[in-house]
C-alpha cells in the first residue's frame, strides 16, 4: 500500500492557523489528535502568529465593583451584570462578620493580574482575606480562603501544574503557595516555596515590609516593593533583578506582547 | 527579458519537471513570492519554482488566472457589466469545483500556495482541513489526515477531562 499523504508540521501550521478564534474549542480538539499537533498549537511562535493571522483578541469581560459583564464574540452582545450577592456563601459570611464589627466594606477588585484556570477567572480583592472565583460557563462568583497568612498584599499566578498560585510576603520571607484541587476532597492551599528576602534582596530592610505588588504571567515572576527599591524575582531560576528606584508602588502589571515571555517592561 | 504580448508583460515559470508555463504579470504576482522577485528584478529570465511539479503549478496558475482582479485599466469594461456580489458568488462556485480534488492534490496545493505565498488559494485549501477538525470525531480527524494517535488512553482521558467543555 503506498503512504498515505501528510502534511508536514510548518504546513499544518499554516492550516490549524486557520481554526476559527471564535471557536477556541477547535484548538483544543486539534490539540488532542496527536502529541505533533500539541506541540504545534503549544509553540510560542505558533500561538503569535495566530494572534497576528486574526487580529486582537476580542474582550471578554468587564469586572467593575463587584459586577461583571461579560461580552460574546459569538452574539456580539454583552451580557447582563452578573453581581456577588448574598447567594455566595463567602460573601454572605463576610458581610455578618463586617457587620458583627460594625465595620461594613465592599470588598473591591484590586488592579492586578487575573488568573485564568479552566473556566474560572480569579481575582485579588483588596483588604479582604478572599480571592474572587468567576465562573465562565456558570455566570456567577464565589469567593474563596486564602492561604493563611497576615494580611499583606499578595498576587496571584498560574502554576506549572496548572493550579491558582498564591504569592504574598509572610514573616519576612517570600512564601508561594498552590491550590491542590482534588475532586473528591476540599481544595488545599499547599505551601510549596519559601524564599528568604534577606537572601536574595541583601540591602532589604525588613522593617519597612516589603509587599508583593504584582506577578507577570507565564513566566514566573514576582514583583516586590522594598525600601531598596523594586525587584523582579524570577522563580524558576531564583534570579533577582532590580527594575525601579524606590517608590509608591500599588500594582505593576507588566505588560507583555501577546505571549512573547522574553520581553517584559513594566506599566505602573 | 520577459516577452511582451499585446501590451501586457509575460513572466515565465518553470516547473522542477522542465515544463514551462508562459503567464501574465499580472496573474503570476497574485503570488507574493513571485512578485517579489519581480520587484526586485529577479525574473529577468525564467523563474524556476521549486519543490511544485507541473501538475500542481499548472493549476495553480489556473487558480491565479481566475483570480487577478478585472479592476484596473484592462478590466474596468468587466467590473462595469457585472455586478461585483454576483461576481464574488461566482468566483466562490468556481472555488468550490476547484478544490474537488483528492486529498494528495490538496496538500500539494497547500505546500504550493504556502510556499508561493498566495493567500486566497491558502485559505481556501486548509479549510476542508479545518473543516474536517470542525465537524468530525477525533477518530475521524485522526484517519481523514492520516494522522497516529500517540496518547496514552490515560493522556487523553486527562487531557478531556481537564477541558471538558471543548469536546462537548
Amino acid at each position: 500500500m503506498a503512504t498515505r499523504p501528510e502534511l508536514m508540521d510548518d504546513l499544518l501550521g499554516e492550516v490549524l492557523l486557520r481554526l476559527p478564534p471564535d471557536e477556541p474549542e477547535h484548538l483544543f480538539r486539534a490539540a488532542i489528535v496527536c502529541k505533533s499537533w500539541l506541540r504545534i498549537v503549544c509553540d510560542p511562535a505558533f500561538r503569535r502568529r495566530y494572534r497576528a493571522f486574526h487580529g486582537a483578541p476580542p474582550l471578554l469581560g468587564l469586572l467593575h465593583l463587584l459586577q461583571a459583564n461579560v461580552y460574546s464574540s459569538v452574539t456580539g452582545a454583552w451580557s447582563a451584570p452578573v453581581c456577588l450577592d448574598d447567594g455566595c456563601e463567602g460573601y454572605a459570611q463576610l458581610k455578618r462578620d463586617d457587620i458583627a464589627k460594625n465595620f461594613y466594606h465592599l470588598p473591591y477588585v484590586m488592579p492586578r493580574r487575573v488568573a485564568v484556570i479552566g473556566d474560572a477567572v480569579y481575582f485579588t480583592l483588596r483588604s479582604v482575606d478572599k480571592i474572587l472565583k468567576y465562573n465562565l460557563p456558570n455566570k456567577c462568583f464565589s469567593m474563596i480562603s486564602q492561604p493563611p497568612h497576615d494580611l499583606a498584599p499578595m498576587a496571584l499566578m498560574v502554576m506549572e501544574d496548572s493550579s491558582l498560585g498564591f504569592a504574598c510576603i509572610n514573616n519576612s520571607s517570600l512564601c508561594l503557595w498552590s491550590r491542590k484541587v482534588d475532586p473528591e476532597a476540599a481544595a488545599e492551599w499547599v505551601q510549596c516555596r519559601v524564599i528568604e528576602l534577606e537572601k536574595i534582596i541583601p540591602d532589604v530592610d525588613l522593617d519597612w515590609e516589603p509587599f508583593v505588588v504584582g506577578s507577570a504571567e507565564g513566566v514566573g515572576v514576582i514583583f516586590i516593593s522594598t525600601d531598596a527599591g523594586l525587584f523582579a524575582t524570577e522563580l524558576k531560576s531564583g534570579r533577582v533583578r532590580k527594575v525601579d528606584e524606590p517608590g509608591e508602588y500599588f500594582s505593576v502589571l507588566p505588560y507583555m506582547s501577546f505571549y512573547t515571555p522574553a520581553s517584559v517592561c513594566l506599566l505602573n | 527579458m520577459a516577452t511582451r504580448e499585446a501590451g501586457k508583460k509575460m513572466i515565465m515559470l518553470k516547473s522542477p519537471d522542465g515544463m514551462e508555463f508562459e503567464v501574465e504579470e499580472a496573474v503570476a504576482m497574485e503570488s507574493q513570492t513571485i512578485r517579489k522577485m519581480i520587484e526586485d528584478d529577479c525574473a529577468d529570465t525564467a523563474i524556476l519554482i521549486p519543490n511544485i511539479n507541473s501538475k500542481i503549478l499548472s493549476r495553480v496558475i489556473e487558480y491565479c488566472n481566475k483570480h487577478v482582479p478585472t479592476t484596473g485599466a484592462t478590466g474596468a469594461a468587466a467590473s462595469d457589466t457585472v455586478a461585483p456580489a454576483a461576481l464574488a458568488e461566482d468566483l466562490k462556485i468556481w472555488d468550490a469545483e476547484f478544490i474537488k480534488v483528492n486529498r494528495a492534490t490538496r496538500f500539494n496545493l497547500i505546500q504550493a500556495a504556502s510556499y508561493l505565498n498566495i493567500k486566497g488559494l491558502l485559505d481556501l485549501t486548509s479549510q476542508t482541513t479545518i473543516d474536517t477538525i470542525s465537524d468530525n470525531s477525533l477518530e475521524e480527524i485522526r484517519s481523514f489526515l492520516s494522522t497516529k494517535n500517540d496518547y496514552l488512553p490515560e493522556e487523553e482521558q486527562t487531557i478531556r477531562r481537564e477541558n471538558q467543555w471543548a469536546f462537548q
